[in-house]
């Protein structure tokens, strides 16, 4: 049975046109929507969130879907990001710019000091291990009151709109940052997939063996990326952040909220490609806000409990996700 | 001539099992030397040591001078031995350019890598197959595949490990040609094969390995002779005896 | 004295984690696979006794072994139908099906049940024995000795059943299990439902002194893993000793440490086993 290569442009240059017509029209389309919806608006919130999320399942796509490193627990990285950030804001008054390239440096020196003891682990325990870090990481932000503010949480200074002090007036401001945050993100993305890096990592998650035999170093391989995405992670914990103004630990480190959440986007979507992660949060996140606001909070499990259910079809019927399933429906073999 | 590869006191223990018993031997450049025994006595793992996925527990292993004890097997692939795996290790899902390009990576960056991968890819015969998906393709291309990736990393010694398991006789007449050339080319090979016919046709020499010990190291028609060997298969089906 | 008396307690609420994780070991074992929602298991089981308790009058003891029997049926259902779906799958189709199920099963409940708290009352719930200077109350010391039995029956059941025996020539090799002739299948269907129904049997003896909501599981997920993980993933044995251990670290640390960070301790020890010895601190499998 033939298996639909990964990267369909390679092989098919009319395929390849489809796409970045494809991509055009989507761009476009992100471009458009902030008009068509009312600035202060709720809808135009949700569109944010959208973008966020989509950003976050991207940098998570970027080490499970690029070299089968599945972390379930991103929402470390992402808290420490908005902690590191909000701190450095608060105490120092340091703008939320530079608190991004510190929450960058920081992720990335997390997930450099995880990635020691727990990139031998196979994938079961490796799993294990990180949603051990994500909890653990939620525990201190809950006891570590001095430096954390505890369970209550970190309010974001409220200042005057600035773009330097990353507080806009206008939701629009918000939106188009996060686009390009996530444009960014993909961009990277598909930098390590279509160069050298990506190739390691397929070989090695092909057959590891045969990838060192092959002078593939694994190890550095899967450290690299896990770096990248820790990194990234931290960044999009900072955006969240200066957007809701308000976080507390058992938010910003949740498992279920964001480590989960992360990971179920990018499975629905389409795990290992960069439309993957977009198409789960444009399904996904819009249907769960929806259902906050429509049910009550019990009720509100619904939308949940449907997410899990396609979470477990996918895995189980249609493992390259929902964007296999449009490009089967599109025509493309 | 001084050896390429030069083995002294290889030890390999699994719990109780001793799975490579004080094995020394040499390779000397441009030689293609087989490894046969029977099944279960220690050939791939032996393999393994040599190419660094598994670490010895003693012994050395001196390559053109370096010493590969210890090493990860990546490095060792930059020193210039790789093996080969059977047919499965192929990386599916990926296209036979890909896959030979990976090999190109262990020396140099993704454009030039991508120049060996076709030059290799041409080499072995697979020409014109290059956008082909690594798992569509037919066993005895497969075959010829896992060669072309390892020619892609530029080595000087090939440890190739049942890289005919699944061929008819005409396809591995073709692929021992092609290592013929490859010798002639420059590239040392060490062979493990269970069909007998074909290693002792294309090995000027043979190592004969037993319960992880080597009981004996010949020309093929000596090691044929060698009662040792013979009482060693002996004690296997008769089936692999008969097909010596 | 006070040392004994937590040690004592730690062992007490120990036994209990001791047969919640031998399910998940139990699973994992056999299976190869880490069953990530194994916690939600737990929460049915508590539901289960608690309505037993609420419609019936019955006791949660009692209502422990209804627990057992229905998720017993549940989990060789949930395994027919999905887990063995991914047996061979790659690791994110395992490890999502399972978390998956997570989600489900504890937004189920939530839909089902109401997110209130529940709890049942019992005669005996505030009375305690006295033995040795020490106080014991009533309800720990029920949950132990159903839990005791409970995993003296499966120790048993393991050591001397045809089931048992194949169960651990299947976690061994399953490969070899199957050329026996071993219904290799059949063998997985019934340690999923053993594994979650162990767990929910926990889950129900400790409702005297626990309250039960559909977002209990959460609690115990990190309790369950760092027990098992102690043990050695596979190793039922060590799932015991990881879980009283457990308990024993757990009423320890409230000794020294604010009530917050009980669970920062058992997260460290978690993952410097993970880290340093995977393969759990009782050597073998």
């Amino acid at each position: 049975m033939s298996r639909e290569p990964l990267d369909p442009g390679a092989s098919d240059a009319a395929a390849a046109r489809r796409c970045r017509i494809g991509w055009g029209l989507a761009l476009l389309v992100a471009l458009i929507v902030p008009w068509l919806l009312p600035d202060q608006g709720y809808s135009l919130r949700v569109a944010c969130l959208v973008l966020l999320f989509a950003t976050l399942a991207q940098a998570w796509n970027i080490a499970a879907g690029l070299s089968g490193l599945i972390s379930l627990g991103h929402a470390g990285f992402f808290g420490a990001g908005a902690y590191v950030s909000t701190l450095l804001l608060i105490h120092y008054g340091i703008s939320p710019w530079f608190g991004m390239i510190a929450a960058l440096v920081f992720g990335g020196l997390l997930a450099a000091l995880l990635s020691l003891p727990t990139l031998r682990l196979r994938g079961h325990y490796f799993a294990l291990a990180t949603l051990a870090f994500g909890e653990v990481m939620r525990v201190i932000g809950n006891s570590w009151s001095d430096v954390t503010g505890g369970p209550v949480g970190l309010s974001v200074p409220f200042a005057q709109p600035s773009f330097g002090g990353l507080q806009f007036a206008s939701l629009r401001s918000y939106y188009f940052l996060f686009l390009i945050a996530l444009i960014i993100t993909c961009l990277v993305f598909e930098r390590i997939r279509g160069g050298a890096l990506g190739l390691r990592l397929r070989a090695l998650k092909n057959h590891p063996d045969a990838a060192a035999s092959l002078g593939v170093d694994t190890t550095r391989a899967k450290f690299t990326v896990a770096v990248i995405s820790g990194a990234i992670t931290a960044v999009v914990g900072v955006l969240y952040a200066q957007f809701m103004f308000f976080f507390d630990p058992d938010t910003v480190f949740s498992l279920a909220g964001i480590s989960v959440r992360a990971a179920l986007i990018a499975i629905i979507g389409g795990m290992g490609a960069v439309a993957g992660p977009l198409i789960g949060a444009v399904l996904i996140i819009p249907i769960e806000e929806l259902s906050n606001m429509l049910f009550s909070a019990t009720a509100a499990g619904l939308s949940q409990l449907v997410f899990g259910a396609l979470l477990i079809a996918v895995v189980i019927w249609q493992p390259r996700g929902l964007l296999a399933l449009f490009r089967r429906l599109g025509g493309r073999k | 001539m001084s050896a390429l590869l030069e083995v002294r006191g290889l030890r390999k223990r699994f719990g109780g099992l001793i799975a490579t018993d004080d094995v020394s031997f040499d390779v000397a450049p441009g030689e293609i030397v087989g490894l046969i025994g029977p099944n279960g006595a220690g050939k791939t793992t032996i393999f393994n040591q040599l190419c660094g996925l598994i670490r010895p527990d003693a012994g050395s292993i001196v390559f053109d001078g370096t010493s590969l004890a210890g090493m990860s097997a990546h490095r060792i692939c930059r020193v210039g031995v790789v093996k080969t795996f059977q047919n499965v290790a192929s990386f599916g899902d990926m296209t036979v350019l890909e896959n030979a390009t990976v090999g190109g990576l262990a020396r140099v960056g993704l454009a030039e890598a991508r120049e060996r991968a076709h030059a290799a890819i041409a080499r072995v015969g697979l020409a014109g197959r290059e956008e082909v998906m690594a798992a569509d393709l037919s066993l005895p291309e497969k075959a010829r595949l896992e060669l072309a990736r390892a020619l892609a990393t530029q080595p000087r010694m090939m440890l190739l490990d049942e890289a005919m398991a699944t061929l008819t006789p005409q396809e591995q007449r073709e692929i021992v040609g092609l290592v013929r050339e490859l010798r002639d080319e420059g590239i040392t090979f060490l062979v493990i094969e269970h069909h007998m016919k074909t290693i002792m046709a294309m090995c000027e020499r043979i190592l004969v390995l037993n319960f992880g010990q080597l009981i004996a190291s010949g020309t093929p028609a000596e090691v044929s002779r060698d009662p040792k060997v013979v009482s060693a298969y002996l004690g296997t089906s008769v089936q692999e005896a008969g097909d010596a | 004295m006070e040392l004994i008396q937590a040690l004592v307690n730690g062992l007490l609420i120990g036994g209990v984690y001791a047969v919640i994780s031998i399910g998940l070991t139990l699973v994992f074992g056999v299976m190869s696979i880490i069953n990530f929602a194994q916690a939600e298991f737990l929460m049915l089981g508590m539901f289960i006794a608690f309505f037993c308790w609420q419609y019936l009058g019955l006791d949660p003891m009692i209502g422990a072994l209804v627990a057992f029997v229905v998720v017993f049926a549940l989990g060789m259902l949930v395994e027919r139908g999905l887990i063995e779906r991914v047996i061979g799958a790659p690791d994110v189709a395992q490890i999502f099906l399972t978390v998956g199920l997570l989600i489900v099963l504890e937004n189920a409940a939530l839909l089902a049940f109401g997110s209130d708290y529940r709890s049942v009352r019992v005669p005996y719930q505030t009375q305690a024995v006295q033995f040795a200077g020490l106080i014991i109350g009533v309800p720990y010391l029920l949950a132990f000795v159903v839990s005791l039995v409970a995993g003296v029956l499966l120790w048993a059941f393991m050591r001397f059943t045809w089931l048992g025996q194949a169960m651990r020539a299947t976690a061994q090799d399953s490969a070899a299990a199957l050329s026996l002739g071993m219904d290799v299948r059949r063998i997985r269907q019934i340690a999923f439902g053993l594994g979650v129904a162990m767990t929910a049997l926990g889950g129900a003896v400790i409702l005297p002194y626990f309250t039960a909501s559909p977002t209990v599981g959460a609690q115990f997920v990190v309790l369950m893993f760092t027990a098992v993980v102690l043990g050695g993933l596979g190793n039922v044995l060590g799932a015991v000793i990881g879980g009283l251990a457990v308990g024993v670290i757990q009423t320890l640390s409230t000794l020294v440490l604010p009530i917050q960070l009980q669970n920062l301790v058992l997260f460290i020890v978690f993952i410097l086993v993970l880290a340093l010895r995977p393969e759990g601190l009782l050597r073998q499998k």
